[in-house]
Order: structure tokens, then C-alpha cells, then sequence
């Protein structure tokens, strides 16, 4: 029985001796773990980090949620993401099939924002600044991603020129306040400012964009940041563990969205001939439809046979888009990197329009130890604009359906209407080219030091190249040159170099528990050199484009530019926190430029924010309701120096002596002498902010109110000429700006398989003019009056047309029938400028965008509107082709008014009516689908077979719907210049692609 | 049987289609005024008396009349051969018709021998005729001046968008000579029924309109005063640089607010000096058809009451800033050398014009 005992112990024992190596070996081995991390609602969440406690190892998750890792089967995995609480899993026991639920912390809205020279806890801000994400804006596919902003950011309104690719935009934040001066805000790209915009940077380099609105925010730029502050940060090299490779790209093509509906187009000629016919027995008299060039016999031809041309039509080609991003990323403990490089060609829709892009970036950051850190980021930029030809569109919305653009033989002709001066605007397209080629370097090396854990110490020297070439040749077969005039050629070209080395000291300190610090001490100096150049060649001998301006008949307009200016500033800003619940922000930035005369070259501009965190006051945190709420008000000063940099100065100009009989070319006093009393135009303002969340942030979002006000405007004043000079600029005048701003985030439905969510911004912004020159009086010859926005449509009332029923009445204006009537203000029976009044304004009453994002299991749909609704606007366009009755060209194909057809919108064809440019004074109103995306990403099961962290292919459709009553082609560039940028709004098809490895 | 069908469905739908599209460049026409026409050019050839006398047609109108009834005839075959295919062609034909029995019946002899008392009616429509008063500095050069006259016209009297009645306006830019400038004066009617004038101050054109008097076949007397120094009048918070008086009654006026330097523009003098009646200077399709009696340039601003007096007084010649003055109401001996009364300036009555007796 004992031997019994004994042998199966031994076999036991054995087995047991035998056993433990293999199960510690299988203790050690690693096993693949797979599974899926969900919020509360089993959403997926993607983006988590997932790593091996203890070690270096990790992953993320993918937009399903999915994650695969091997990890030994005694380790324990972390899962971690902003906003969520994080969780320790053990591998041991591990159910693939039950997901891991990372619960919201809606008390820790650890959102970062970058502040300037530094970021902040979003719970922690006490001004007003909104933030886009890299990713947002990579959704938005936009070229530019200036445009991205549109509706997105609310209090920001970007104004398109031209649907041209490549096309200027200039931003608005909470209106305009500078007369004569750039409404640009500041754009700080890596840390260095810069007035270039963002055209040439690549939304997928964009880690984020923070939006500094309110002056309190944007006064740690001081005397450049009274028209708010655009802050880019690019992406640059993280603490990410291990590598990771990113390419992100789509290809597709552009089609027209809404061409402007001509008379006669679609193949309908004899509704223009019917118009012709309508107009020139209105305007001439039925006896001029016997005249030889009323119709040539050409042009009868065509009717007889139906050969109509839809010339707007003719001269649109389908384009292509490509976008193609390759990015990488990795680091060590000691060492982060980042390296990416970007293509993107976007071909227009009509003759040579292009925009390409080159880019290029690099990260790298060093950390020595936890003491001592250092990095540099670059990023290049080659951009290359083809502009194509100026008057190609607005000749063919000239150009009647009758004339064709061959010749008998089939070429091409150049001059296709005998009778009138528009020229072929397909031959136009290929003589007149315009181009820009820009070069963009940003680079910023930096070095930290953090002696003890509290403090640091940042140096950091960025610079920023610009350049630019412009080029424009005009050859003889162009609208300019009329077949006859030799041709032209212009460059002009020019760079700016910006170095800035910013020193930047950091306090991060809390002190008995309830009291923490965040400071920040800026010791700053930059400069900036400008230089710039150019000529224009009249008479080439062929066709160098403007590389030969030298062999031209004659060189004119020839100029050479330099400009430099510096800058010295310090600033401090003083972040306070009392138990979390009461946040007091002060800032205060000394600005001293060389742009202004010594005594008036410093200016302090102070600001001030508090903030109240009601969620942590004990009455409301018992409240599940509201995740969160905090009250900001906030008051600062900022300056408007994007001033000329010779504004103090008295210019000297070219002028010709006579001495005697001969002329001798001299220099002399200009006509604008400078005053070297000039400040800052200084603009203040108020802010009011709520940030608030509810039902487990669910529903969250921010609320602001402000009132901005800017004096010391600098205006040019003319004087009598006796002097010797006919103006000088002064400081007089004030602007104001009140608004309101709403943001706010919705997750409307959440479950396992299906999430709905929703993004609403919204912006309101009245501006004004407080004061002109000190007397409160209006300047009518400029159009400036006193409690008016800054630019109105000052016209006469439009009324309608006169009707045949007010023959008599309309006489005595010296109208007819079917002409306009306008408002008689004073009752005189004439019309002056005294009828004239204030109609509107070119501004929004209030503009809005709503993104909606849906997810269905791997399904990805989501779908962005926007809108702009009121603001009355000038619009050439409009005028041209509703007013103009020239008796060869052609019109927009709207109710004009005849006595049977009793129109009140538009004049008789041929009634030769006054005041038609009150047809050009226009509603802005639209609304746009402007983007729509369907997407599907792999499930990790598939793609980790194939080594893939993520994969997602997705199309896009860009400007689906347009409504509006506007004529021209795209509401949102409203005012084109119709004779230089004039544009078809396009359509864009596109398929991507997101690849993580 | 279904792809028969199919087929059948198919060709019906080309077959539709193919109709659609040829009946869009197809229009049904309209004859009636063609063969209306025919009717009454036979009647009036018919009925008329062909010879050299008085009140009589001359054999060369006649001509005319029957070279237009076979191109009436002509445009039938034409439209009914399908060479005409909008009812605009048709209505031309019947439009050409209508002047030339306007021309016709306008046209019988009638002979007024120099020197008599007589009514000079210019047959300016289709710039069959006109006065050229010459090309000269003085019409066009002084920044106050007083243009008066008489003038007579009956209903349809234009036919083009305006009809200059006289002028010294030059061609304004062009794309072509975007340097050109607008300059000079002229007093226009306009097909949508007013009575004009324009005064040309470089950069752009000064204008007023009101409806003209449709007191057809009785004169009128139009005054147009410029005076670039004028004074706001009593109760007026502006001053009128430009008023147009009619029958010595206030037409209209306006002020100048085309401004250079915040000071109102003055009219540029006329580079090239023409002067013409009946027939715009430089858009010679702007002419009309009427009666001229008086006419006289003042180089001063005339008030209203010595327009009053003006409009039944005469001059001499030698009244104190008199540019020039003719008094078209005595038939000249030579048409060509039409002297004013200043003695310093020629017209000239050229093309299709009529002295009338007077009425």
C-alpha cells in the first residue's frame, strides 16, 4: 500500500517535474490576444492605446475597435484614451469575445488647447478658443484647409475669391475692425507668426488648429492679435513607442456643379434668338432686325440647321484630384520621430487651372534625460498655381448660343462673332497663362530644460521662408491683346525671411493641494525681411512666357522692394486655479516695433479672465444631469500692427525738375507725408463664455458673447494740396464688433452597433462703426457711416419694375414700362444721391454648420451643411448679365419683364433702363451639402492577417447641393471678380483610402 | 415578340426624339402682313399720279415703291421655300414694306423757292439726312453755356434706341481707346420716351431725363443750360449745374455729383469739335426725323426769364456772348453755305430734307 503511495507520488512528482518547465514556458510565451474596447453605449472606440504593462510594447485600436497583440499569458494589458477612465486587464483568462468598456470621465475633459507658447486643460481655459483636429480637418478634403474652417469653427468666417483651385481666401474672425489696414488674423505656424495663411500646408501634416477668438486669448500675441490668432501645430515627433507607417490618399475627379443658366444653353438657340429678336427691336427699333449684323448669314445657318454651342459647357473639361500623404512615426524612450511627405494636384475644370502641392515634414525630439529635452521640426511646402486664363469663362458666358467656335475647315477661330469684341475663349485659355509658384520653409529648433519638476525652460529659434514668382504672359490670340497687340509677358517675385527666437519660461506648481499655478514668461525678439521685385515686357517676340522679358519692345512697371522690421516683446501669463472651482487668468505683453516712430514703438496691452467651475461647487455635483458647466468672462487688449511699415515716414517719390529747358528726373516729397505720431490701432473686448455638458456629455457644448472694440484706427486724411502733399495718416476712428457664437456636440444615439453624432456651430456678428474722424460724422464719398457696418451697399432703393399700369406715374421719372423704379426718399421727383441709402451689408446675419456622423458596425457615413444666410452683396456678375443688353451678347435666362410677362424682378429686354446696377445688389443666402462621406474599415481579424493595423476605403462626394437664389455658379465666392477669377463651382468625386501598418 | 416589341418602343422613342429636336429649330410663320402689303403698295401705285409737277410723284419713288412690292414677293417665295425660318424675317420684309409707302407718299414734289418763308423738315430716320453746322472749337468749349431751339416732329419720329436732336458729344472709352474720354454736350430723345441730355465730363457722362412733349406736329421750344459755377438757389440745398427748360418752363435740372477732388466735374471741351442736328456725331444711328426752327449757343447761362424773352424775340448777331444763330425759317439759296447770323459759321442742310410752307 506504502510502495503503492510511494510509486504514484514519484509519478505525480514526475509529471510535475516534467510539467512545471513546460508551464513555465508557456507562463513566458507570448499569445495573441484580440478583442474590441466599446464606451459604455458598446460603441467602438478607436484610437485607444493598448499596451503591456511594464513594457514598451503596444498598439491602438482601430475604428471598429478591434485591437490584436501578442503578450506573454502573465501580462497585463493597459487601455487608455483622453476623456476615458483607463483600465488594467490581465491577459490570464482572456475572453476574446467579451469587449473591454472604458467608461467616460466626463469630470476629466482632459482636451489639451494650445494657448500660445503653451496649452491648457480645456477645463482649465478661461478664454474663448476653439480647436479643429488634424483629423477633422483631413475629413473635410478640402485643398485649402482655410476652408475647412468654414462652419466649423464657430465666429470664423472664411471668404472664398474664386472656385479656381488655388484660389486667395481670407479669414475673418468676429468680423472686420481695420479700415485701411489686413483683417487677417495672425496665423502661428510651429511657433512662428506668419500673414501668409495656410494654402500651402497639407491637412494631413496638421496635428490641430486652436482658434484664439476673444482679445483675452489672443492678447498673448499682443500688438498682432486684434484680429485673432490661428494657431498650426504640425505633426511632429511624439513619444509614440515603436513604428508606424500612415498613408492616407484619394483620387477622383471634378465635374461642374452648377453652371449659371444662359439664355438659349442646353441646346435651346432659339429661345436666344427669340431674345434677340426681343431686344433689338426694344432697343433699336424693329426696323434694325433688317440690319446685316443683327444675325450674319452664318448665324442664320446655324439656326436653320439647330447648331447651338453652350459655350460655358464648351470650354468645361472633367478634372482630377489626387491626394497621396505617406507618413512615419516612432520613437524609443530617449528618441521620437516623425517624418512625412505629401502630393496633392487638383486640376480645374476649366483649361489650365491647377494646384500643386509638394510637402514635406520632419520631427525629431530628444530626451537626454527627464531633465533636459531638445527637437526640431520642419516643414517644406512647393506650390505651383496655374490661375488660367482671366476672361475665358466670362467670354463664354458672352458668347450666344449662334456662334460657333470653328471655322468652315474645323479649326479653331479666334474672333468667332464678327460683330462683336469677344474673342474664342478656347483659344484664349491657351494663350493666357498665369501662374505662381511659392516655396514655404518653416523650421523650428528647440531645447528644454526642466531643472526640478515644476519648472522649465524653453529656447527655441523658428524661422519661415516665403517666396513667391508670378508669372503672366498674354499672347496676342488673348481677349487682352484682341488677335493684334504683341504679346505680353510680367514677373514679379518676391520673399520674406521671418526668424523668431522665443524664450519661454514655465511654472507648473500646486500648492497646498487647492492652489495651483501655471505661469508663463516670454522673453521674445524677431525680424522680418521682405523683398521683392518685378517687371512687365510688352512686345515679345515669342513665346518665353516671362522668362525672356528681356527681348520685349518695351519694359515697363519695373520695381524693387526691400522692408525690413523687427520686433522685441515680453509677456507673462499667470494661470491660477482655487480648488479646481475658480480659475483667474492674467496676461499682460509689451510690444515694442520698428514699425512705429521711437516714443510711440511700446505698447502694453493687458488681459484678464476668470472662470467658475459651478460642476465642482457641491450643489450641482450631485446633479447627473450636467457633466459639466463653467462660466468665463474675460477682458484684454490687443494691437493691430499689420500696418504698412513706412506708415511713420514721409516717402520719397519720382518727380521731374526743370532746369531750363531740360527735364531732369529727381526725387521729391510724395504726396502722403508720414507722421511719426502713429499708434497701434488698439482693439479691446469683452467676452462672456459658458462651456457646459449634459447627460454624461452627451450632449456639450460652448456658448460666447462678445463685444470687441478697436480705436485708433489709422486713416488717410486729405488736405489741401498747398502743403505740398494731398494726405496723412492719423489714429482716429473706432470700430466695434458684438456676436455671439454657439458650438455644441451631440451624441444623439449610441449602442453596440450604431452611434449617431452631431456637430453644430453657429455665429452671429454685427459690426459697426463707432466714429470716423472725431466728429461722429458720416463719410458719404467713402461710403462710411456712423452706426453702420464698415462696408455697406449704399444704393438706391429697388422697387421693381414699372408696370404698364403706371405708365403716367413712371413718366414723370422719365421711366417707361419695364424699366426699374427705385425709391424716390425725398419725394422730389428726381433722382440723386440724396435718394441713395444704406441698403445692407456685405456681411452674414448669421452663418451655421452641422456635421452628422453615423457609424454602423464598420460602416462609417457622415455628412457636413453649411450655411450663410442674409448680407446683401454687390455681385458683378449678377449686373452684368441682368443689365447689360449688348446687342450681341448673351444674358442670364431669368423672368425679364415684358407687357404680357409682368416681371417685377427684372427690366424689359431692351428698355435701356437707369439705375441697373441695383440688379447687381444681391441676398447672399445658401445653404450647402457640401460634403458627404461613406466609409468601411476592415475588421482587425481580417486585417491582422495581412499585418495591417488599420484599413479603411471610403468615398467622398464634395458640394452635393446648392441651395440658393443666387444666378452665379457658387454662392459661397459670391462678388468674383468677373473680369480676373470668375469660376464654376465644382463638384468632386472622390475614393481613399487609410492605411496604418 | 417582346423584342419586337422592345424594338417598335425603341424606334417610337428615337422617332419622338428626333421630331422633338426638329421641332425646337422649327417655328410656323406668319404671312398675312406680307400679302397685306402687296395689297396696299398695288393700290397706292395704282392710284398714284407719276410727274414733275407739283404735288405730283416723281417717276424715281415710284421705282423705289415697286422695287419694294417685288421684294415683298420675293420674301413670300422665300418663306414659303423654307429660306426664312423665324417670323422675325418676315416681319422685316413687312417692316421695309411699311417705310417705303412712308417714303413714297412723303415724297411727292414740292418746290419752295429761295428765299421764301418756308419750314425745314429733315428726313433723318435711317441717316437719310442731317445738319452739319461744322467741326469747331467754340460749340464745344465753355463750361457755361445756353443751347436753345425750336423743333417740331410727329409720332414715330425715331426709330432707333435714342435720336440725337443736336450735340457736340464725343465717343466715351472704348475697349479698344480705354484713354478715350467723354466729352461735350448733346439733347437726345430716347425710344422709351424722353427727352435727354447728356453732358460728357471725362470719366463719365452728366444726364437727366424726363418724357418728351407728344404734342406731335406742334413746336416746342428746348433749352439746355449748363453752368459748371452754378449756386444752390433760394430754398435748393445743392446747386443745379444742368436744367433743361421746355417752353420756357422748367423740364428738369440736375446737379452735378460726378466729382474730381470732391468738385464737380466740368465738361470736357470737345477734342473734336462736331456739331451736327438730326444725327448724333458719332453714333449715326441716333438720328430722327423732324421740323428746326431757331437755333442758337450762348456762352452764358441763360435764366429762365430771358429764355422766355429769347423763345419770341430775335438776334442779330452781335448780342454779347453769342457763339452762334440761325434762324431756319427762310429757304437758303444754297443748302451747302448756310451762313448764321454771327457771320462766323457755315451749315450745311445735307441729304433728305423738305422746306414745307409754313403752317
Amino acid at each position: 500500500m506504502i510502495l503503492k503511495l510511494i510509486r504514484r507520488s514519484a509519478i505525480v512528482l514526475s509529471g510535475l517535474l516534467l510539467a512545471c518547465p513546460l508551464w513555465l514556458a508557456a507562463q513566458q510565451a507570448e499569445r495573441k490576444i484580440t478583442g474590441t474596447v466599446q464606451d459604455s453605449a458598446h460603441a467602438p472606440l478607436s484610437g485607444v492605446s493598448v499596451t503591456i504593462v511594464g513594457t514598451t510594447k503596444g498598439t491602438t485600436t482601430a475604428a471598429d475597435g478591434t485591437f490584436s497583440i501578442n503578450a506573454p499569458a502573465t501580462a497585463q494589458l493597459g487601455f487608455s484614451i483622453v476623456g476615458f477612465k483607463s483600465q488594467i486587464r490581465a491577459v490570464d483568462n482572456w475572453n476574446p469575445n467579451v469587449a473591454v468598456i472604458l467608461l467616460q470621465d466626463p469630470r476629466l475633459l482632459e482636451d489639451v488647447v494650445v494657448i500660445g507658447y503653451g496649452a491648457v486643460k480645456k477645463k482649465d481655459l478661461t478664454g474663448s478658443i476653439q480647436s479643429i483636429s488634424g483629423n477633422t480637418l483631413q475629413k473635410a478634403m478640402t485643398a485649402d484647409v482655410t476652408q475647412a474652417l468654414n462652419g466649423r469653427v464657430s465666429g470664423v468666417n472664411v471668404l472664398k475669391s474664386s472656385n479656381r483651385p488655388g484660389a486667395g481666401m481670407s479669414v475673418q474672425i468676429r468680423g472686420t475692425n481695420s479700415f485701411n489696414f489686413s483683417n487677417e488674423p495672425l496665423y502661428v505656424i510651429n511657433g512662428v507668426p506668419s500673414t501668409n495663411g495656410m494654402r500651402y500646408l497639407n491637412a494631413d501634416d496638421i496635428e490641430s488648429i486652436d482658434v484664439l477668438k476673444d482679445a483675452s486669448s489672443s492678447a498673448i500675441y499682443g500688438s498682432r492679435g486684434a484680429n485673432g490668432v490661428v494657431i498650426i501645430t504640425t505633426k511632429g515627433a511624439g513619444k509614440k513607442d515603436g513604428f508606424e507607417v500612415n498613408y492616407n490618399g484619394y483620387t477622383g475627379v471634378k465635374t461642374a456643379a452648377r453652371v449659371p443658366d444662359m439664355i438659349g444653353s442646353m441646346n435651346k438657340g432659339l429661345d436666344y434668338v427669340d431674345y434677340r429678336v426681343a431686344l433689338w427691336s426694344n432697343k433699336y427699333g424693329p426696323s434694325s432686325l433688317s440690319r446685316p449684323d443683327f444675325l450674319t448669314d452664318k448665324e442664320k445657318d446655324r439656326i436653320r440647321y439647330g447648331e447651338y454651342y453652350d459655350w460655358a459647357r464648351e470650354i468645361l473639361h472633367t478634372g482630377t484630384i489626387n491626394s497621396h500623404n505617406l507618413s512615419a512615426a516612432g520613437g524609443t524612450d530617449k528618441t521620437s520621430y516623425s517624418f512625412g511627405i505629401g502630393y496633392f494636384n487638383d486640376e480645374g475644370i476649366i483649361g489650365k487651372e491647377n494646384f500643386n502641392r509638394l510637402t514635406a515634414n520632419l520631427g525629431l525630439e530628444q530626451r537626454f534625460n527627464k531633465h533636459i529635452k531638445t527637437g526640431i521640426n520642419a516643414y517644406l511646402s512647393k506650390v505651383k498655381i496655374n490661375e488660367g486664363s482671366a476672361e475665358a469663362l466670362i467670354n463664354a458666358y458672352f458668347l450666344p448660343p449662334i456662334v460657333s467656335p470653328f471655322a468652315e475647315d474645323g479649326s479653331l477661330l479666334f474672333k468667332v462673332q464678327p460683330t462683336s469684341s469677344k474673342i474664342n475663349p478656347i483659344i484664349d485659355m491657351q494663350n493666357d497663362i498665369r501662374e505662381r509658384n511659392e516655396m514655404h520653409a518653416n523650421a523650428a529648433a528647440f531645447l528644454e530644460i526642466t531643472p526640478v519638476e515644476w519648472i522649465s525652460f524653453k529656447t527655441q529659434i523658428a524661422t519661415q521662408y516665403d517666396s513667391y514668382v508670378l508669372g503672366n504672359y498674354k499672347g496676342t490670340f488673348t481677349q487682352a491683346k484682341a488677335g493684334v497687340n504683341t504679346p505680353e509677358a510680367s514677373k514679379y517675385n518676391g520673399s520674406d525671411f521671418n526668424y523668431v527666437w522665443d524664450n519661454i519660461l514655465t511654472i507648473r506648481k500646486t500648492l497646498a493641494t487647492d492652489h495651483k499655478i501655471h505661469f508663463i514668461g516670454l522673453f521674445s525678439a524677431q525680424k522680418d525681411t521682405h523683398e521683392s521685385g518685378g517687371m512687365t515686357g510688352e512686345g515679345l517676340p515669342y513665346n518665353s512666357l516671362w522668362h525672356a522679358i528681356q527681348t520685349a519692345d518695351q519694359i515697363r512697371n519695373v520695381t524693387s522692394n526691400y522692408w525690413e522690421s523687427s520686433m522685441l516683446s515680453m509677456m507673462g501669463r499667470l494661470n491660477y486655479t482655487f480648488k479646481d472651482k475658480y480659475l483667474f487668468t492674467v496676461t499682460t505683453r509689451y510690444d515694442g516695433s520698428s514699425r512705429l516712430a521711437k516714443g510711440n514703438r511700446w505698447g502694453l496691452m493687458p488681459s484678464a479672465a476668470i472662470g467658475w467651475q459651478v460642476k465642482e461647487e457641491e450643489f450641482l455635483k450631485s446633479v447627473d444631469a450636467i457633466s459639466d458647466l463653467k462660466l468665463r468672462l474675460s477682458y484684454g487688449k490687443t494691437g493691430n500692427n499689420n500696418v504698412r511699415n513706412d506708415v511713420t515716414m514721409t516717402r520719397l517719390a519720382m518727380s521731374k525738375y526743370n532746369f531750363g529747358d531740360q527735364g531732369v528726373i529727381g526725387f521729391g516729397r510724395g504726396a502722403e507725408i508720414g507722421n511719426p505720431d502713429l499708434r497701434w490701432e488698439m482693439t479691446s473686448e469683452l467676452n462672456f463664455g459658458i462651456d457646459f455638458g449634459f447627460l454624461q456629455n452627451r450632449i456639450k457644448g460652448t456658448l460666447d458673447i462678445y463685444n470687441r472694440t478697436t480705436k485708433d484706427l489709422i486713416f488717410e486724411r486729405k488736405v489741401a494740396n498747398i502743403n505740398g502733399y494731398s494726405s496723412f495718416l492719423e489714429n482716429v476712428g473706432s470700430t466695434g464688433n458684438k456676436g455671439v457664437e454657439l458650438g455644441l456636440s451631440t451624441i444623439n444615439i449610441r449602442n453596440k452597433d450604431f452611434s449617431w453624432k452631431t456637430d453644430l456651430t453657429f455665429s452671429r456678428n454685427k459690426n459697426r462703426i463707432i466714429d470716423l474722424y472725431g466728429d461722429k460724422k458720416d463719410d458719404v464719398a467713402n461710403r462710411w457711416f456712423i452706426g453702420q457696418p464698415m462696408r455697406v451697399i449704399y444704393d438706391y432703393k429697388f422697387l421693381g419694375i414699372w408696370q404698364e399700369s403706371e405708365k403716367e406715374e413712371a413718366a414723370k421719372y422719365g421711366k417707361a414700362p419695364g424699366h426699374i423704379k427705385i425709391l424716390d426718399v425725398n419725394n422730389d421727383g428726381s433722382f440723386d444721391e440724396r435718394d441713395m441709402q444704406v441698403l445692407g451689408s456685405p456681411n452674414p446675419d448669421w452663418t451655421g454648420g452641422i456635421t452628422n456622423s453615423f457609424n454602423y458596425r464598420n460602416f462609417d457615413l457622415s455628412f457636413f451643411v453649411y450655411a450663410r444666410v442674409g448680407g446683401l452683396y454687390n455681385d458683378q456678375f449678377t449686373y452684368m448679365f441682368t443689365a447689360w443688353d449688348n446687342e450681341h451678347w448673351n444674358k442670364l435666362n431669368v423672368k425679364y419683364w415684358t407687357p404680357e410677362n409682368k416681371s417685377n424682378e427684372y427690366p424689359g429686354v431692351g428698355a435701356v433702363s437707369l439705375h441697373t446696377q441695383v440688379l447687381g445688389n444681391i441676398r447672399g443666402t445658401f445653404v450647402k451639402l457640401q460634403n458627404a462621406t461613406f466609409g468601411y474599415t476592415l475588421p482587425a481579424s481580417i486585417t491582422q492577417r495581412w499585418r495591417i493595423k488599420n484599413l479603411r476605403v471610403y468615398s467622398n462626394v464634395q458640394n452635393i447641393l446648392t441651395f440658393s437664389k443666387y444666378l452665379g455658379s457658387d454662392p459661397e465666392s459670391i462678388g468674383e471678380d468677373p473680369y480676373n477669377n470668375l469660376s464654376i463651382m465644382p463638384r468632386i468625386y472622390t475614393l481613399g483610402l487609410n492605411l496604418t501598418l | 415578340m417582346i423584342r419586337s416589341r422592345i424594338l417598335l418602343l425603341g424606334c417610337l422613342l428615337i422617332g419622338f426624339l428626333g421630331c422633338a429636336k426638329k421641332q425646337n429649330n422649327v417655328r410656323v410663320l406668319t404671312l398675312d402682313c406680307m400679302e397685306s402689303k402687296i395689297s396696299k403698295i398695288r393700290s397706292i401705285l395704282d392710284t398714284a399720279k407719276v410727274g414733275t409737277d407739283d404735288f405730283m410723284y416723281p417717276q424715281q419713288s415710284v421705282d423705289d415703291l415697286q422695287k419694294a412690292l417685288t421684294d415683298i414677293q420675293t420674301g413670300i417665295s422665300y418663306a414659303k421655300a423654307g429660306r426664312f425660318i423665324l417670323q422675325y424675317e418676315v416681319d422685316n420684309v413687312c417692316n421695309k414694306a411699311d417705310q417705303a409707302i412712308t417714303q413714297f407718299l412723303g415724297s411727292y414734289n414740292y418746290t419752295l423757292a429761295p428765299g421764301s418763308d418756308g419750314e425745314l423738315l429733315v428726313n433723318g430716320l435711317n441717316r437719310k439726312g442731317s445738319i452739319d453746322f461744322g467741326d469747331r472749337a467754340e460749340f464745344s468749349n465753355s463750361n457755361t453755356f445756353t443751347v436753345e431751339l425750336w423743333v417740331k416732329y410727329n409720332k414715330d419720329f425715331l426709330d432707333f434706341e435714342m435720336a440725337t436732336l443736336i450735340g457736340t458729344t464725343s465717343e466715351g472709352p472704348q475697349s479698344n481707346w480705354p484713354d478715350n474720354k467723354f466729352e461735350g454736350w448733346n439733347i437726345h430723345y430716347q425710344r422709351s420716351g424722353n427727352l435727354r441730355a447728356s453732358m460728357g465730363v471725362g470719366t463719365g457722362v452728366l444726364e437727366q431725363a424726363k418724357a418728351f412733349p407728344t404734342n406731335y406736329g406742334k413746336w416746342n421750344h428746348v433749352a439746355l443750360v449748363w453752368d459748371i459755377n452754378a449756386k444752390a438757389g433760394a430754398g435748393e440745398d445743392r446747386p443745379y449745374h444742368m436744367k433743361m427748360y421746355v417752353n420756357g418752363e422748367l423740364f428738369w435740372q440736375k446737379n452735378n455729383d460726378i466729382l474730381a477732388g470732391g468738385v464737380p466735374r466740368a465738361m470736357l471741351p470737345s477734342s473734336t469739335k462736331k456739331m451736327r442736328a438730326f444725327i448724333d456725331p458719332y453714333h449715326p444711328d441716333r438720328c430722327m426725323t423732324g421740323y428746326i426752327k431757331k437755333f442758337r449757343l450762348w456762352n452764358e447761362a441763360k435764366t429762365p426769364d430771358q429764355l422766355k424773352t429769347l423763345m419770341t424775340a430775335d438776334v442779330k448777331g452781335n448780342e454779347s456772348n453769342l457763339v452762334c444763330a440761325w434762324d431756319f425759317t427762310v429757304v437758303p439759296t444754297d443748302p451747302d453755305n448756310v451762313k448764321d447770323k454771327t457771320g462766323k459759321f457755315t451749315a450745311k442742310i445735307q441729304g433728305s430734307y423738305k422746306w414745307m410752307p409754313v403752317q
